[in-house]
């Protein structure tokens, strides 16, 4: 690709996946591909757009609404019109298919509205499915989450008017939240990540995720129940300090030889030995790929904040 | 750089030089009872809605509220050509009003009729402040409790007065 237009091409890369539409417009405009009269007839698009969602909204008995109600819908529009956009996988061609008028556009946010509606059902079934998989545990915050949290989501979600909307706060912490994600695509990450984190965690024998998580607790001087942690980080870190002592990493526990070991270890670079540590592991638990990569992805992310955590099992 | 896509300042829904001819259109009913507006008060119509918009905090995406307005009470018998102009622009204002105080549950065919019935007989017999204090207030009460108990209703009318008092 000549130089110029390499330069000046939009790269899919460098777009904000949970604000695309915007992202996409801010983008091009930054980069001269469009001008502002291209931004006010997408505006002016959006506007026809909500116009006719408004009056759907109302099943056509009014012809006004609250500000805030109005925002929102729009704010679903341009989501939703967002949805639609990343189909194309070259941003040239979305910003081709958004200039090219507002028919084009209202198809676009049925398109959009189509997608949205096949995402949760597929992410509704495979929920169902990662509910087999979730960590036995006290903890209120995860399974507040992982299922009161989830069903609600499902339960309270209106694509062709909230799109955009989680409805929850999904309040338990992931090694991986999603920020910046909206609506179902917000959801479908979630589930996904927390899935691939109860994947790794049920590698593990019950009693002694139980009993890590236990010990974790003590050391943060709170309980099970209420601690605000992100359950596989402590199983994930106490697996590390086992494989890095050399001991049964299932046991998720340290012998009083471990942890002496172990407090030498730290006096060195320990986070730079993890990733090996984590090969050890994964070669002898079983879990799927997906889950094995977003583990390698967290202690890459992660290793000076787990090698820190250690010290406690020292 | 904030595009602002999802923001409805200042953009209005309705272009206004649609309203004011849409609404002189109407002076072909409403002169039969004797009454028209002239071009500058359906301006001033068209600009006290949107004032009324801006004031409860709504936004229309639909045409024609003020010309079911006119519609409505170009035959009271309490509207006259020397107050059309001014009655009307109360009038969308109250419409507006308790949209919000009926918290949208009242579509806005009944709201007009509900306004219209109460405006020409009693208790307002062409009274616009009894219109406002009394009939709509009474309506607003009733679609804000409808649903609840008269135990919950108690409840939360106690609420409202300690709302007020703080």
């Amino acid at each position: 690709m000549p130089e110029l237009a390499r330069r000046t091409a939009l790269r899919r890369e460098d777009l904000a996946e949970g604000a695309y539409l915007e992202s996409l417009l801010e983008a091009a405009l930054a980069k001269a591909l469009i001008d502002r009269a291209f931004v006010e007839r997408v505006q002016m698009g959006c506007m026809e757009l909500l116009a006719t969602q408004c009056a759907r909204y109302t099943g056509g008995q009014s012809t006004s609404l609250p500000r805030e109600q109005a925002e929102d819908i729009l704010q679903s529009i341009v989501f939703t019109l967002g949805v639609w956009l990343k189909g194309y996988p070259e941003p040239q061609d979305a910003l081709t298919a958004l200039g090219q008028g507002a028919q084009a556009l209202a198809e676009g946010l049925q398109t959009g509205l189509h997608r949205v509606q096949t995402k949760t059902r597929a992410t509704r079934q495979f929920y169902r499915l990662a509910q087999r998989r979730m960590v036995n545990t006290d903890n209120e915050l995860y399974n507040g989450t992982a299922y009161g949290g989830m069903a609600g989501f499902f339960k309270l979600y209106e694509p062709r008017f909230g799109a955009h909307h989680i409805h929850i706060t999904a309040d338990y912490p992931l090694l991986f939240y999603p920020e910046g994600y909206q609506g179902i695509e917000f959801i479908q990450l979630y589930i996904q990540r927390l899935d691939y984190e109860n994947r790794f965690c049920r590698a593990f024998p019950a009693r002694q995720i139980k009993a890590a998580l236990t010990l974790h607790a003590i050391e943060y001087d709170t309980t099970v129940e209420d601690m605000h942690a992100n359950l596989c980080a402590v199983i994930l870190q106490a697996a590390l300090a086992c494989a890095l002592c050399g001991e049964p990493i299932t046991g998720l526990a340290l012998s009083p030889a471990g942890r002496a070991k172990l407090a030498d270890i730290l006096k060195g670079d320990a986070a730079a030995r993890l990733p090996q540590a984590l090969e050890g592991i994964v070669s002898e638990i079983a879990i799927s790929a997906g889950a094995a990569k977003y583990v390698r992805h967290a202690v890459k992310q992660y290793a000076v904040d787990m090698a820190s955590e250690m010290r406690l099992m020292a | 750089m904030n595009l602002e896509l999802t923001s409805l300042y200042p953009q209005q829904l309705l272009p206004q030089r649609q309203s004011v001819a849409r609404i002189l259109a109407c002076n072909e009913v409403s002169a039969r009872f004797g009454l028209a507006l002239n071009p500058e008060e359906a301006l001033a119509l068209v600009e006290a809605r949107q004032e009324a918009l801006l004031e409860t905090g709504r936004v229309e995406f639909r045409g024609g509220i003020l010309e079911d307005i006119i519609f409505a009470f170009c035959d009271s018998p309490y509207i006259e050509q020397a107050n059309y102009a001014e009655t009307l622009e109360a009038l969308a204002h109250l419409f507006y009003v308790f949209k919000s105080e009926t918290m949208d549950k009242v579509p806005d065919a009944e709201l007009i009729a509900a306004m219209k019935a109460a405006f020409d007989g009693p208790p307002c017999y062409g009274s616009l402040e009894l219109l406002e204090g009394k009939a709509l207030a009474e309506l607003g009460r009733r679609e804000r409790f409808r649903g609840l108990t008269d135990e919950d209703e108690a409840q939360d009318e106690d609420d409202e007065g300690e709302d007020e008092d703080a």
